[in-house]
């Protein structure tokens, strides 16, 4: 791919990622590797088709721990300043346009709340 | 705000969600990785049973939308095992805490584990029991702070991942809260394997655990296991240690082993073709 | 001719007779631990399950033992366990759980000479009111006490009968006396043997609440893997089976009705024997093994002129409160000699008055003698 991927996340150079990070045996006091990991991009259709989609928050579920908010990769969420019934703070979208589609949020969140659904479906 | 429903609700039991556990919880994740599992490889929802012990976690039994059971503490296990020895065509999946799992109920685990038996164990380490209200449990760590251990905890805990490995189970995995994704593979993988597997996933206690140890927030809590955590796949599971500054996830064991379903049936058929051979009704004397 | 019901006439041990009961009753699951003066229950299961296409799980303690009956109950399997008394005590968590979840199960306790390890080779009555009160709360059990190896055979398939009826625990209360005795056994032909099953759901799996019961007060049970996905707990429960863990109201209505599906159904659940009882001054009261020296006393007493009768319980729980109160109205006297340091005599006192009534214990192996029982309802 030629064109510039500006939607992906910045790469520091020379930060250890997960895998890289040092780790010394406990039975011979030697370092164990860190694996190889490979990981393919995704091509433009796969990108599109998973930011056709729209958040849906289940407000009366959310109890206001904000991993949506804090381990969205896209900053596509902030704290709203209403709350709910249970005195909770629930997630808003800040800028539609800045989601990608992982999934994250849905998957994060201990509570059932929040969710995507395909660009369309809500209301 | 919307009607639209939650994609994974037809699979929770109806009236349940919301459930009970507090704010920044790990169960709850492990609650919807389970059900977004079974979803993905389209398991026959009728043909599984969860089984649960007494725990924060073990009210997870009420929420999912499968035959449930909630057994008394520590013997889930056992129950669980009872359950397949009798239907083969059922898989039972354990949801239990590192107390119900390992404390009282060490024995079933390791003896369930030995056998063999085709039954899948999500277990909910916080290193606590959080339930009754944060006491020490056999996974915290040393020097921690619990209510039963105001001084800082002078017990060595348990290496959870190397006990399973040990005892027999053919799948072993280690997880925490925030490995979203690894924790639904290897639930994938392990709930189509043959034999006793073995997930484990360190989450976060915010409110007991977590407020005793410096990590009261929720957000503190997840953060906290994503910079300790090394990913270290098939290592040794000895190695696999769980330290307040190192906690090594990955999947340490996957390998095949006959399973006691099998064993039993082939047993029983020799039994039975030998009395057909030889046209008795019984070789017992009464 | 079947391979669980093996029809004919055997000189059997009892412990053995228990275990032919259980198949004839279609028992297709045994966990357990081995225990003295039970362990030949085990032994015998695991031998002959396999033959009749049903498993054998030794667990490896008695808690787990319990957890995995109430399991494979739940799977769909009439199952059962065999202990003694230090197993029994470990089994009573479990029990409380088969109690509070209605789970049919059979639990056959051989009696020893305790408390805690004992004497292991040594007879008792010692665990009878261990049976009812064993487990915490309140809650209702059945158990039955048989006398002879025969007995052992018929007891057991009524105790599966009545435990798939009435969906509670159902012990098997013996002794090692007639445990480990060998006497006459006749296995009936298949038809003669009258088994009952569980009820089962008649509404579709969106209708079915799992602990909603009507007039009998027993819910309809349903299996796993059927399409139900239900959902049973330990924790107190309303009908649809979740837990109500604040409400008062429906704690009350829950243990009320557990308890009451055995209260009120008492007479048509105990069953005693009569002997000599319609002209009698004098009644002794007993059960297991210590019955059969009773009889004798009875009956040599008769021979002599004396107007002494039998009331030989089979049904220790729930108590025959009715049957003893009417006994006790007839007679002047009644004697209640125990393997134990007098349990179930206080039951027989709650309703006779504690004047009327004679203890007669007996510790340590030592059934009573006949002469001895004699010679105590004389004086």
């Amino acid at each position: 791919m030629t064109a510039t991927a500006t939607h992906l996340p910045e790469i520091q150079a020379g930060a250890p990622t997960a895998g890289e990070r040092n780790l010394m045996s406990e039975t011979t006091g030697q370092m164990i590797p860190a694996p190889k990991l490979a990981k393919r991009p995704l091509t433009a259709p796969q990108m599109l088709k998973l930011r056709n989609v729209d958040v849906v928050v289940m407000e009366d579920r959310c109890k206001g721990c904000s991993f949506c908010i804090e381990f969205c990769p896209k900053d596509v969420l902030e704290q709203d300043t209403k709350l709910n019934v249970r005195g909770a703070h629930v997630p808003r979208v800040k800028d539609s346009a800045l989601c990608v589609g992982c999934g994250i949020c849905e998957e994060i969140c201990p509570d059932f709340a929040i969710f995507l659904v395909e660009k369309g479906e809500k209301q | 705000m919307s009607e639209l429903q939650h994609p994974l609700e037809d699979y929770t039991r109806r009236g349940m969600i919301p459930h009970i556990w507090c704010n920044g919880c790990g169960d709850g994740i492990i609650l919807g990785e389970f059900l977004r599992a079974l979803d993905e490889v389209k398991y026959d929802i009728n043909k599984v049973v969860v089984v649960s012990g007494i725990g924060c976690i073990g009210r997870i039994s009420g929420y999912t939308g499968t035959d449930s059971f909630h057994t008394t503490h520590g013997r889930a296990l056992a129950f669980a095992v009872g359950v397949k020895a009798v239907r083969p065509d059922l898989k039972p999946v354990v949801i239990s805490g590192d107390g119900d799992l390992f404390a009282i109920g060490g024995n079933h685990f390791i003896h369930a584990a030995r056998r063999n038996i085709d039954v899948m164990v999500i277990c909910s380490n916080n290193f606590n029991y959080g339930m009754t209200g944060g006491q020490s449990g056999p996974t915290t760590p040393i020097d921690a702070y619990t209510t039963t251990t105001r001084y800082g905890n002078i017990e060595h805990p348990f290496n959870l991942a190397h006990l399973a490995a040990a005892s027999g189970a053919i799948y072993v995995a280690r997880w925490t809260a925030i490995h979203v994704k690894r924790i639904r593979e290897s639930i994938k993988k392990a709930i189509n394997k043959k034999g006793f597997s073995f997930i484990e996933v360190i989450t976060p206690c915010p409110e007991e655990y977590g407020r005793r140890n410096k990590i009261p927030d929720p957000i503190q809590g997840m953060k906290w296991l994503r910079e300790v955590s090394v990913v270290r796949s098939f290592i040794d599971p000895i190695e696999a240690v769980v330290q307040p500054d190192k906690i090594v996830v990955g999947e340490f064991v996957n390998k095949e082993k006959t399973e006691f379903s099998e064993l039993l049936s082939a047993s029983t058929q020799a039994v039975q073709s030998k009395l057909e051979k030889e046209g008795k009704l019984t070789n017992v004397a009464i | 001719m079947r391979r669980d019901i093996l029809t004919g006439k055997y000189f059997a041990l009892g412990d053995v007779a228990c275990a032919e009961g259980a198949l004839a009753a279609g028992c297709r699951f045994f966990a357990g631990y081995p225990i003295t003066p039970a362990t030949e229950i085990a032994e015998h299961m695991s031998r002959r399950l396999p033959e009749v296409g049903g498993v054998y799980l030794q667990m490896e303690d008695e808690l787990a033992s319990m957890a995995a009956v109430i399991g494979a109950s739940y799977a769909g399997v009439k199952s059962m366990t065999a202990t003694s008394g230090p197993g029994f005590s470990l089994m009573q968590e479990n029990i409380g759980l088969a109690a509070m979840t209605e789970t049919p199960c059979v639990v056959v306790d051989v009696m020893r000479a305790g408390p805690s390890t004992g004497q292991p080779t040594k007879t008792s009555q010692q665990d009878v009111m261990q049976a009812k009160w064993g487990s915490h709360g309140d809650y209702e059990v059945i158990a039955l006490s048989p006398s002879s190896v025969q007995e052992m055979f018929d007891h057991t398939i009524e105790a599966f009968s009545l435990s798939e009826t009435y969906r509670c625990p159902v012990f098997v209360m013996t002794d090692e006396i007639i445990g480990h005795l060998m006497e006459r056994l006749t296995v009936p032909n298949p038809e003669e043997i009258h088994l009952v099953d569980r009820k089962r759901p008649t509404t579709p799996p969106s209708k079915y609440l799992p602990f909603q019961a009507g007039e009998d007060l027993v819910p309809a049970m349903a299996t796993f893997g059927e399409g139900y996905r239900f959902y049973a707990t330990g924790l107190t429960h309303d009908e649809t089976g979740h837990p109500q863990t604040d409400s008062p109201e429906e704690h009350a209505k829950l243990v009320q009705r557990l308890c009451d599906k055995i209260r009120k159904n008492t007479g048509k659940i105990t069953e005693v024997e009569r002997v000599f009882l319609d002209d009698a001054d004098v009644c002794i009261i007993a059960y297991g093994s210590v019955a059969r020296s009773a009889l004798s006393a009875v009956v040599e007493g008769r021979e002599r002129g004396m107007k002494i009768g039998l009331l030989r319980l089979i049904t220790l729980w729930p108590f025959p409160d009715e049957v003893v109160e009417q006994v006790a109205a007839q007679v002047d006297k009644i004697l209640v000699p125990e393997m134990n340091y007098g349990q179930l005599v206080r039951e027989v006192e709650r309703n006779a008055g504690r004047r009327k009534v004679v203890s007669l214990p007996r510790l340590g192996d030592a059934l009573h003698t006949p002469e001895e029982i004699l010679a105590h309802a004389l004086n």
